[in-house]
């Protein structure tokens, strides 16, 4: 019976699938995930089927146990234009092969479409990690490839060590941009996609007057790097350097 | 730590998106101090040898890389975090290397990326594509240790015979009038206090609760304690709002207390109409210690309604 209900599912899929339909690339699936994912979108809704293996389930809300299925556009000609609707039980659980739809609102031309789809898979005993897929057409273009990579390097100082960091992300297609602690700002770390808060080892540092703990806040993601990185994520309460380290 | 990590999470995007990560390891005996320890990278703990994998192609010369160090519970409770690799040190199982907290990445290695090793760097590339598209996400404020620190005073106790946790720091973070209650300061009489009272401790409310020396103090919650819910429980939160919805009692009372203790003033209800808050509510809060002992939205949530598409809705 069960398997009936599948091929009907997968049935009615196929007749979506007959209008124009633009594929996305699935990433970040662990081998032994029990679960297959796949989407498309075709311009006004984005489509994920997910496909289950039996006993396993994703959360369509929260109820206290696992973490929900949430998907988000990261780029593309598209922003979402509703929530994620998903076809989830009285008691919250993505069963069989279930189609996640989010409606699309056009904000720019052609069909790239990135998007990142986080989850937690369970059974009735236990939770796999959680899991974030990368969802992303082929027009999408990865992000080194695309529009540049801006990445603001922030440092002790602008030494050789720093051009070393430098070079090393040009080398690898992100657009770097040098700092110091002492003259970083947050208009200059929001005009970047990421920063880096550098540092050298514990004794390297030691004894250096370094402004790590005024570091500005800012809306772009941070990496903080080792012992100036500890005291900026303190200096911020981030939890994970608030204790022993 | 060195230039070491182990307990990776190769499944995580940061070690397979865009560079599909390959680290050789080097299998070695368990270390002592992880004997019988579990951590969110270990969760049925460390077999007879676990896997060292090479971060750095040299250990710092007389020099060493910060992990972030769990066993205080510093961080268990932040929802969201991404615990992504263990460093190879001295310190407790759940001494991280690599790890995410909202917009916030540590990464631990501080070597030039030269003299990294080619996993690692592929690694770093995949942390900042991963990392790139975390603008927005949110965290919380840490306010306060968990009162699992009480707990690692026993743990360091049985490690290595450290006593002074159980006799000096324990009773320095309990308030007066709970710190005349801990009179048995040996490891038997810590763990027979904490059996009875830990469950219901908690801090971060007001000026009672700061320190100097220790940042924050900690209290025992009476009532709480009296209607035998431990406050970090949903089904505790469930029990206070039943009760408050009952009949005029000191249970009531007790339950209300509690309900205005913990519930985040922030989203708590203006009206006094627990019930129709919850049923508001119930889906989008979570409690945490560290950010002061509250049932307040999960950063999660805040995240996906921002973000405007959100999960929750069934579909019709």
């Amino acid at each position: 019976m069960i398997d009936m209900l599948r091929r009907c599912c997968a049935a009615l899929f196929v007749l979506t699938g007959l209008v124009a339909q633009t594929e996305l690339a699935v990433a970040g699936m662990p081998d032994d995930a029990p679960l297959t994912v796949t989407a498309s979108h075709d311009g006004a809704k984005l489509r994920i089927v997910a496909d289950l293996q039996k006993g396993w389930h994703l959360y369509g809300r929260d109820v206290g146990g696992g973490q929900p299925v949430a998907v988000t556009i990261t780029g593309g000609a598209f922003t979402a234009a509703g929530e994620l609707v998903t076809p989830m039980d009285s008691s919250g659980l993505i069963t069989c092969t279930a189609e996640l739809t989010l409606l699309l609102r056009r904000t720019g031309n052609g069909d790239a479409l990135a998007a990142t789809m986080s989850f937690m898979v369970c059974d009735a005993l236990r939770c796999l990690p959680p899991i974030v897929l990368e969802l992303r057409t082929a027009a999408t273009p990865a992000p080194a490839a695309g529009a540049p990579f801006r990445v603001l390097l922030v440092a002790g100082d602008d030494g050789e060590r720093t051009q070393r960091i430098a070079h090393f992300l040009r080398d690898r297609g992100f657009s770097p941009t040098v700092t110091t602690y002492a003259a970083v700002t947050t208009a200059l770390c929001d005009s970047n996609d990421v920063v880096i808060a550098d540092s050298q080892t514990f004794m390297a540092e030691r004894g250096k007057k370094v402004p790590a703990e005024k570091f500005p806040p800012t809306q772009t993601p941070v990496v903080a790097v080792g012992f100036l990185g500890t005291r900026v994520l303190e200096a911020n309460k981030v939890a994970m350097a608030c204790g022993y380290i | 730590m060195d230039h070491q990590g182990h307990g990776l999470a190769l499944d995580h995007p940061i070690f397979r998106t865009p560079n599909q990560v390959s680290f050789p390891g080097v299998a070695v005996p368990r270390q002592q101090n992880h004997a019988g320890a579990t951590s969110v990278l270990y969760p049925n703990g460390v077999g007879p040898t676990f896997t060292l994998v090479a971060f750095e192609q040299d250990a710092p010369k007389d020099d060493w890389n910060p992990t972030l160090v769990n066993h205080e519970g510093f961080f268990t409770d932040v929802p969201g975090f991404e615990n992504l690799a263990e460093g190879h040190s001295g310190k407790c199982l759940g001494s991280l290397s690599l790890a995410r907290q909202g917009k916030w990445f540590y990464w631990g290695y501080s070597i030039d990326p030269e003299r990294t090793t080619e996993p690692a760097q592929a690694t770093l590339v995949n942390v900042l594509h991963y990392m790139r598209g975390k603008r927005g996400a949110r965290t919380v404020e840490f306010r306060n240790v968990t009162r699992q620190i009480f707990t690692v005073f026993l743990d360091l106790n049985k490690e290595t015979g450290y006593l002074r946790g159980i006799e000096e720091h324990m009773p320095g973070q309990l308030v007066p009038k709970w710190r005349d209650t801990y009179t048995d300061r040996t490891p038997a009489g810590a763990t027979a206090w904490l059996a009875k009272y830990q469950p219901y401790l908690f801090t971060g409310k007001g000026p009672q609760h700061k320190s100097e020396r220790y940042k924050q103090m900690f209290e025992v919650d009476e009532d709480a304690l009296a209607l035998a819910t431990p406050n970090n429980l949903r089904q505790s939160l469930e029990r206070w709002l039943a009760l408050a919805a009952g009949a005029d009692g000191e249970d009531k009372e007790r339950a209300l207390r509690c309900l205005q203790r913990y519930v985040h003033p922030d989203i708590a209800p203006g009206d006094g109409d627990w019930a129709a808050w919850y049923r508001q509510q119930q889906d989008r809060i979570v409690y945490i210690e560290s950010t002061g002992c509250w049932w307040q939205v999960d950063p999660r949530v805040l995240e996906r309604e921002a973000a405007a598409p959100t999960s929750g809705t069934p579909a019709k």
